[in-house]
């Protein structure tokens, strides 16, 4: 007598699958081929082929009797795959402050510098930006122009900086300088020689009138009404300014030649001209004398007592991009956290607090690269 | 939507050459065929053979017998009348369209020829 002929556990339970699997009025077929699955040399195909032909039964079950459900199950998936695989695609890693896509040389006006100048004046950052008496030029990323000459401080002896940018309107620009105003003047430009610098996008704006807002994050400068005078404007800073002994127009504040440059080639150049006199930040080379400063504190704030050119790098070895490099006049405060590094060409004018005791950076007009560190 | 959900319009299409051939094989058996004998013959697939048992089966053309064999249930398949009829009439269309299309082509080949002959002459 023939031995009766077996089934194999794989494809036992692939077929077990597969009459799961199949709508009820079709299971019988799924059973018959159970029950030939024993007799076919290749059980395991046979039983594949039994759960794919169920899985078909399945389908055409849905679509014919139950579109709904279908339906509901196709937008199940979907979802369930968009939830699953959409945010990876989205997931990218925070950009670092290192990071941060200035341009080599590039001048920023940060949350830091507002910081820095809302506790000069014993305000939060925020309380300084809403203030509408101060008026501050930025630019995100503007590549200084080599022909450049440095800029020069007019007057300083005070708290206040203001950046005036002429507009490019033919509207004379008159504003209130009191104690403290610090106007930096630039050189007349050469005529013949384009701008490599692009202007402010706000800058050029005729409709901006009289004074150049250009931050985007500042909404209280934004607020700027360009036809109303300065002083109408900033309660806050005309009582000092107008002490002012002269009424500066932005021309003169600006340039100390005029006569060589138009009002409105100021009002396209004005910011663009200002920061191109920077020089490119300085980074030290193999036989460079850096100083290091170890703190335990997590921030340590840097006071200006005199106009001086400062570089900050978010890091302790000057690389990347410079978190900050521009002038900083007397009565700036800036707090940076540690480690950072630094690059002064005026060493007494930084004095730096750490750890209760301050202490100017260097001597008169001493260039110096420094690194503050956590022990 | 059909109010009939089972109706399927592509039952009423011509039978495929492994279909026909299915058919043929029922027709030449004499008796009920298994499954896996039927795979042998038409050199169907499982998941194939199965699908088209189905159709046939649902649409009336076959029937299911069990039988035990070597001490197993196995289900064995044969045409019904209807089925009978159904793959009679089928072999034949399959047949006389096969011939349609072994004429035409003959006829195109013999126009060919005499185009072809004509051409000569004229030369």
């Amino acid at each position: 007598m023939t031995p009766s002929p077996s089934l194999s556990l794989l494809a036992s339970l692939l077929l077990s699958l597969a009459h799961a699997l199949a709508p009820k009025e079709d299971k019988f077929w799924i059973g018959d081929m159970r029950l030939e699955a024993p007799f076919v040399p290749n059980q395991f195909q046979f039983a594949f082929s039994a759960l794919l032909l169920a899985l078909k039964f399945r389908w055409k079950e849905l679509r014919q009797n139950r579109p709904g459900t279908l339906a509901f199950a196709s937008v199940t998936v979907a979802a369930l795959a968009t939830l699953l695989f959409v945010p990876r695609l989205f997931n990218n890693p925070p950009i670092a402050n290192d990071a941060m896509s200035a341009a080599p040389g590039s001048y920023e006006t940060t949350s830091e510098y507002l910081q820095g100048a809302a506790a000069d004046r014993g305000l939060s950052a925020d309380a300084q930006i809403a203030e509408p008496g101060v008026v501050t030029v930025q630019t995100e990323t503007t590549t200084p122009s080599a022909n450049a000459a440095p800029a020069t401080e007019l007057e300083s002896s005070g708290d206040e900086t203001v950046t005036e940018v002429p507009s490019a309107t033919d509207e004379p620009i008159v504003t209130q300088s009191g104690e403290g105003f610090i106007a930096e003047a630039l050189p007349p430009p050469e005529a013949s020689e384009p701008l490599a610098i692009p202007p402010p996008p706000v800058a050029t704006a005729p409709e901006q009138g009289a004074m150049d807002v250009t931050s985007a994050t500042s909404p209280a400068e934004q607020s700027l009404d360009a036809s109303v005078p300065i002083e109408a404007q900033s309660p806050a800073t005309t009582a000092t300014e107008s002490a002012a002994p002269d009424d500066l127009s932005a021309g003169s504040s600006l340039n100390q030649a005029p006569d060589t440059l138009s009002q409105n080639e100021v009002g396209e150049t004005g910011a663009g001209a200002e920061l191109a006199a920077l020089p490119p930040p300085l980074t030290p080379s193999a036989n460079t004398t850096v100083l290091s400063t170890q703190v335990r504190e997590d921030s340590i704030s840097l006071n200006a007592t005199d106009a001086a050119l400062l570089t900050i790098y978010r890091n302790s070895d000057f690389a990347g991009s410079p978190r900050i490099h521009r002038y900083v006049e007397a009565g700036e405060t800036l707090t940076f956290g540690i480690p950072f590094s630094l690059y002064t060409d005026n060493a007494s004018a930084i004095t730096v607090t750490v750890d209760g005791s301050s202490f100017a950076l260097g001597e008169e007009d001493e260039e110096q690269f420094r690194v503050f560190t956590k022990p | 939507m059909s109010l009939h959900p089972r109706t399927n319009t592509k039952r009423t299409r011509v039978p495929s050459e492994q279909q026909l051939l299915l058919l043929e094989t029922f027709l030449k058996g004499d008796g009920p065929i298994h499954g896996y004998d039927l795979m042998k013959a038409t050199d169907l697939g499982p998941g194939t053979l199965y699908g088209v048992l189905k159709r046939y089966f649902d649409d009336g053309y076959l029937k299911r017998s069990t039988e035990i064999v070597q001490g197993r249930n196995r289900i064995s398949y044969s045409l019904t009348e209807r089925g009978l009829h159904y793959a009679k009439r089928a072999l034949l269309e399959a047949e006389y369209e096969r011939a349609v299309k072994n004429e035409s082509s003959k006829n195109e080949s013999s126009v060919a020829m005499d185009l072809a002959m004509k051409d000569t002459v004229e030369l």
